[in-house]
């Protein structure tokens, strides 16, 4: 540079008086300096907020440095799916600072940030004094609807998941490959190691949209939350807070939480049911985590009848409220459908037993081998009893109702589930099966009958989206070598002594007018298939079956041959007489199961209460 | 504080008199002033006075998470936010362990660099603000605007950019963003003739600024002057060149070192080495390599950061600007020390620097030292 | 580098590397004088920042002083712990003049008494009355609510789920 000192150096400034000035002229002139006209593209202006899109999850105003975002009811929404709700965020302009922080952890990419910033403030003069900072404030509070949305400035487009602070990449469990899988009943799925469930469990946004979805609503975030901290004994004590079977839970939950899960609206749901078995698997003794405090008993006694999860649950937490506690069961063993339904490779005998020894450890007492209705009245019951708790789930099979049901090599699903699990069944190396049935004990029926050597096809009404069982269920079984066969209604079976030909009905679909699943239809144009079959197993749900309640009872409480109507607790028309599980649950699964049996413990601890 | 009565006593030759210097003046940044006991036309002592400037900052980062401290700590340096966000991300990832890419790399010292020569603007064409000459300021802030304008498009804001990230940046550098800064450059490159008339050739200003707050070497080791400050006083000490950060050692450039240790060479300085920055930008645009501009960390409620402290330093445009993070373990920081650059000269320095000190030199003084109160105040 | 580390070592201090050009020394209350000095002489002659850390669990302060030498470009971490209790602290202004202010901001935020500086007068905050607070027991949360009367909802206005508790 020349530095030389020179007293005419600075006149030479005097030029730039006859120079363009720089300064632009807003609003006449504006910025050209962008690829677009006037401010910068990404500009960090005012929020949009695509209200439609908005789930109303809250993480932008829990993510908000300066509090600025506050979560507010509106009425004039419509939610954008079954999960979402009808919260959308308000923004306070006076702390916001425009970090676009929100815009980053939004979920569906609803919030975003406009070009737009100028706002100025037209105070209503013929206010008073006192009133005139209360109209401040209504102008600064902003509800971000679409009111700049032809003006997008900053945000992350739905496109762009790597530039949001969200981790959308699922880490899956190891799982073993279909070709090994399917020599045995050994479990496939290798519980996450910690590293693997720490990071998963970071991916978690911490919302809580999914306690909304899940049946017993568990402490989803917290139990996370610990794991992710590296602290499996605190994640179990969240979620033995309203689930004593959290490793069943954690293999063969139906998972509605992951549906619900914000991670999944644009990239895949965190694996909640895995973490959840991770920490259960990682905690030796249950008991020593667990926080519950149990109370004195009160001498009061209740009576629990089937020794399934409905039962296990109310007995769990009424023992917890001080209550003794008798189950009742007519099998051998306890568990009910996840010991006789659920096969080993799912969930291992030892993993159940672990969960249920917990429950029965802290004095529950069972008696195994009693059937009630034939060892034990019912009446009995109710007199010697200060409550009874009904949990026997649905055991009835429903039958095909067709030509040749009655054959030798024609079963049911559960009754074949049962034969598998006491490994019993038939030698089925070679042998063609045919499972009918789209649910998930089709699914357990089929890739049990692989394990066993066979050679399967699920002949299932509707398309195979639209089968009840879970979408992996049907995956994992179309990669273990099952064949489906859509649209197939069952017509005859054939066969001499037994089983030897199966003829179903290719149906069309007609689309249910009130939007529910296509309905099949059989007409005359039909084409009929027939294919071999040694055995055919009929996996199309089931009844519950009351027959041990007497029948005045059975009309009482209002059962239709399908349900029991209960309230939120569990209560039913008779005094002291509570039903819970698939009996009564919209839901049939476990985890609902198990909240009718916490729900029904309350229901009970205030029926008691109000006995007095 | 308050002020004491002028001691009027007519027995006295040369009165004494306390004088407020800031918070409104054009030498001083932030809301901070200097209380002077002025001797007639000589400063007799000084008192550094903060008012009602501290805010808080290191308490509320314990409050917050480690990534929502992101949107706060730019706020501790106005003139030049962006080295507070490289030096928290720094040594967030340091202790996470998180390698950044090469490309987010690049960008952090495009932005740094950037961000030095609007600093150094602001500081060689203020001096306007404190000698009357005020075309220079004027000038220096309509260039730095242009800076602004390339923030802007960049990062989305003008000011606080909150660009950073632990693990690399928000947002890749978009669509022609490179060509406008080549461009800028060049016309950065052309005004700098225009400076040194108006400014460095100006026998006023030389006059003004030569034998001002003369520091020694040894005077300025010893008083913790780091920065720009420094290397005029003669120490040839760059933490970019000697304890290399983000890609420095692969970027070819010169540290100048004025030495005469006054305010005109401290000005003198940091015009040489805004040179030096156009310099390093140019080689970033030929140089910067492809790739992701970020890698991926746990979203901010779960991101925890392992147990741990350390102490991350940028060399901003005024010093050695640093972030001592410890942290538990936890998805909060633990503690966040800041150590601004300015601490040492403007709370402990100025008092023995001021002392017989003309006052119409003072604000010059304080202007070229670059004492920006709110990184001491935080 | 290691020929610091060594001999601080060989003084009976815990010295270690930290990276390419830094280190640290954990020395004990007593000897924070003399470790300083000797690394002065050595050439660390600039003193870069104090500051202080509350670990409130372990009943402790942690003093952690930076110093710089700017001959051979390594930064030596001084760390030291005292007692939580009637924190106190011998002045280094001694070495450094510089330390004057530190010290002070540390007194202010922190509390500890440094023997030996003359002036540790409040500076930054105006009348203070409460605890220091950069301590962990000081909630910032609790001493805004009560002196402005304002409840911050931390809610967000999000709704905890709706659950039946079995108690």
């Amino acid at each position: 540079m020349n530095s030389k000192k020179n007293g005419l150096a600075p006149i030479s400034a005097l030029k730039y008086l006859f120079k363009k000035p720089h300064t632009v002229r807003y609003p006449k002139e504006d910025l050209e300096v962008f690829s677009i006209k006037g401010i910068s593209p990404n500009y960090r202006g005012f929020h949009t907020n695509d209200l439609e899109k908005c789930i109303g999850c809250g993480n932008c105003a829990r993510v908000c440095p300066a509090s600025a975002i506050e979560m507010v009811e509106y009425d004039d929404v419509e939610p954008a799916n079954k999960f979402a709700n009808t919260m959308r965020p308000t923004i306070d302009y006076g702390r916001c600072c425009f970090c676009g922080q929100c815009v980053d952890v939004c979920p569906t990419s609803s919030l975003q940030m406009s070009r737009d910033f100028i706002h100025s403030f037209h105070p209503d003069s013929s206010l008073s004094p006192e009133e005139e900072p209360e109209s401040v404030v209504k102008d600064f509070i902003w509800r971000p609807d679409q009111k700049h949305a032809d003006n997008p400035g900053y945000l992350r487009p739905e496109g762009d998941l790597f530039g949001k602070v969200i981790d959308f990449d699922r880490n899956e469990p190891r799982k073993e490959a279909p070709s090994e899988r399917k020599l045995s009943f050994a479990k496939f799925v290798h519980t996450y190691s910690k590293e693997e469930a720490e990071k998963e469990a970071t991916r978690c946004l911490g919302c809580g949209a999914c306690v909304e979805a899940c049946p017993n609503q568990l402490h989803i975030p917290q139990y996370i939350a610990a794991i992710s901290k590296g602290d499996p004994e605190e994640s179990l004590a969240w979620i033995y807070k309203r689930n004593p079977l959290p490793l069943i839970c954690g293999e063969v939950c139906t998972h509605q939480c992951e549906e619900a899960c914000v991670v999944g609206i644009q990239g895949e749901p965190l694996a909640i049911k895995w973490l959840k078995a991770y920490s259960s698997e990682n905690v030796l003794k249950y008991q020593d985590v667990v926080e519950e405090k149990k109370m004195e008993p009160n001498g009061k006694k209740l009576v629990a009848v089937g020794a399934g999860p409905a039962s296990l649950s109310f007995g769990y937490y009424a023992k917890l409220l001080g209550y003794d506690v008798t189950i009742y069961e007519a099998e051998d063993k306890p568990g009910g459908a996840m010991m006789w339904g659920i096969p080993k490779y799912r969930l291992p005998k030892e993993e159940l037993m672990k969960d249920i020894n917990a429950i029965l450890d802290l004095g529950i007492k069972l008696k195994t081998n009693v059937k009630i209705g034939k060892d034990i009245s019912f009446d009995k019951l109710m007199k010697d009893y200060d409550a009874v708790f009904v949990g026997t789930g649905n055991s009835k099979p429903m039958t095909l109702r067709i030509v040749g049901e009655d054959l030798p090599g024609v079963m049911q699903g559960l009754t074949f589930m049962k034969l598998v699990n006491e490994e019993k069944t038939p030698e089925l190396k070679g042998k063609r099966v045919v499972v009918v049935g789209g649910g998930n004990v089709a699914m357990d029926v089929a890739r049990s009958s692989v394990r066993l050597g066979a050679d399967v096809t699920v002949v299932y009404r509707r398309r195979i989206v639209d089968m009840p069982a879970a979408l992996e269920e049907i995956e994992e079984a179309q990669e273990e070598g099952v064949k489906f066969v859509e649209t197939g209604v069952p017509l005859q079976i054939y066969g001499e002594k037994r089983t030897e030909e199966f003829e179903y009905a290719i149906a069309s679909l007609v689309p249910d007018p009130k939007g529910g699943r296509p309905r099949p239809v059989v007409n005359d144009k039909s084409p009929h298939m027939k294919i071999k079959a040694d055995y055919v197993v009929a996996a199309i749900g089931q009844h519950p079956n009351l027959d041990f309640l007497p029948e005045d009872m059975q009309k009482k409480i209002g059962f239709d041959g399908k349900h029991v109507p209960v309230d939120d607790y569990g209560r039913t028309n008779i005094d002291g007489l509570f039903f819970g599980g698939d009996l009564s649950n919209r839901r049939q699964d476990i985890i609902s199961a198990i909240g009718a049996g916490l729900r029904a413990a309350k229901g009970v601890d205030l029926y008691l209460a109000s006995q007095k | 504080m308050e002020l004491r009565p002028l001691n009027v006593s007519s027995t006295n030759k040369r009165k004494r008199y306390e004088l407020f210097i800031g918070p409104n003046h054009p030498g001083i940044s932030g809301n901070f002033s200097y209380v002077l006991e002025m001797e007639g036309h000589k400063v007799a002592d000084v008192t550094p006075d903060p008012g009602l400037l501290h805010r808080g900052f290191e308490k509320l980062m314990e409050r917050r998470l480690w990534t929502q401290n992101l949107a706060l700590v730019p706020r501790i340096c106005v003139p030049e936010p962006d080295v507070n966000e490289v030096a928290y991300c720094m040594a967030i990832e340091h202790l996470a362990g998180i390698e950044v890419p090469k490309h987010a790399q690049y960008i952090r010292v495009m932005v740094l660099e950037l961000a030095r020569i609007a600093s150094f603007l602001f500081g060689f064409g203020g001096v306007g603000g404190t000698t009357g000459l005020y075309t220079a300021p004027n000038w220096a802030i309509g260039d730095r605007d242009y800076i602004l304008d390339l923030f802007e498009w960049l990062t989305g804001g003008r000011v606080y950019h909150i660009y950073q990230y632990p693990g690399g940046v928000k947002n890749d550098i978009p669509d022609g963003w490179l060509e406008k800064l080549s461009d800028l450059l060049d016309y950065l490159e052309s005004r700098l003739p225009e400076y040194d008339n108006l400014i460095f050739r100006n026998p006023i200003i030389r006059d003004r600024l030569k034998k001002v707050g003369y520091l020694s070497a040894e005077d300025a080791i010893e008083n913790g002057i780091t920065g720009p400050n420094l290397r005029a006083s003669g120490v040839n000490w760059d933490i970019r060149k000697t304890q290399p950060y983000l890609v420095y050692d692969e970027l070819d450039f010169e540290v100048p070192i004025t030495g005469n240790g006054d305010s005109y060479a401290r000005a003198l300085q940091r015009r040489l080495e805004l040179e030096e920055s156009i310099k390093i930008l140019r080689q970033c645009i030929d140089q910067i390599p492809d790739g992701p501009y970020k890698v991926k960390i746990p979203n901010p409620f779960e991101f925890r950061v392992p147990a741990g402290s350390y102490y991350s330093k940028v060399e901003s445009s005024r010093g050695e600007f640093g972030y001592y993070v410890v942290s538990n373990g936890d998805v909060k920081p633990y503690r966040v020390y800041i150590r601004g650059p300015s601490y040492s000269s403007g709370l402990y320095y100025a008092k023995k620097a001021m002392n017989g000190m003309r006052i119409e030199d003072v604000p010059v003084w304080i202007h070229m030292m670059d004492i920006c109160p709110p990184d001491f105040d935080r | 580098m290691l020929k610091y580390v060594k001999t601080l070592n060989s003084m009976g201090l815990k010295a270690r590397p930290l990276g390419d050009w830094e280190f640290e020394v954990l020395t004990p209350k007593e000897r924070v004088a003399e470790t300083l000095s000797y690394l002065k002489g050595s050439g660390f002659e600039t003193f870069i920042h104090l500051m202080c850390v509350d670990w409130i669990d372990d009943g402790e302060f942690e003093l952690v002083y930076n110093v710089e030498s700017y001959g051979e470009a390594i930064q030596a971490l001084v760390k030291t712990r005292i007692p939580r209790e009637k924190p106190s602290m011998m002045t280094m202004m001694n070495l450094w003049g510089l330390c004057q202010v530190y010290e002070r901001e540390i007194h202010e935020f922190f509390g500890i008494k440094f023997e030996g500086n003359p002036n540790l007068e409040q500076f930054f905050l105006e009348n203070w009355m409460d605890l220091p607070p950069l301590r962990k027991d000081f909630d910032t949360k609790e001493f805004s609510e009560e002196l402005f009367g304002f409840k911050e909802d931390e809610s967000h206005g999000i709704k905890a789920p709706e659950r039946i508790e079995y108690k």
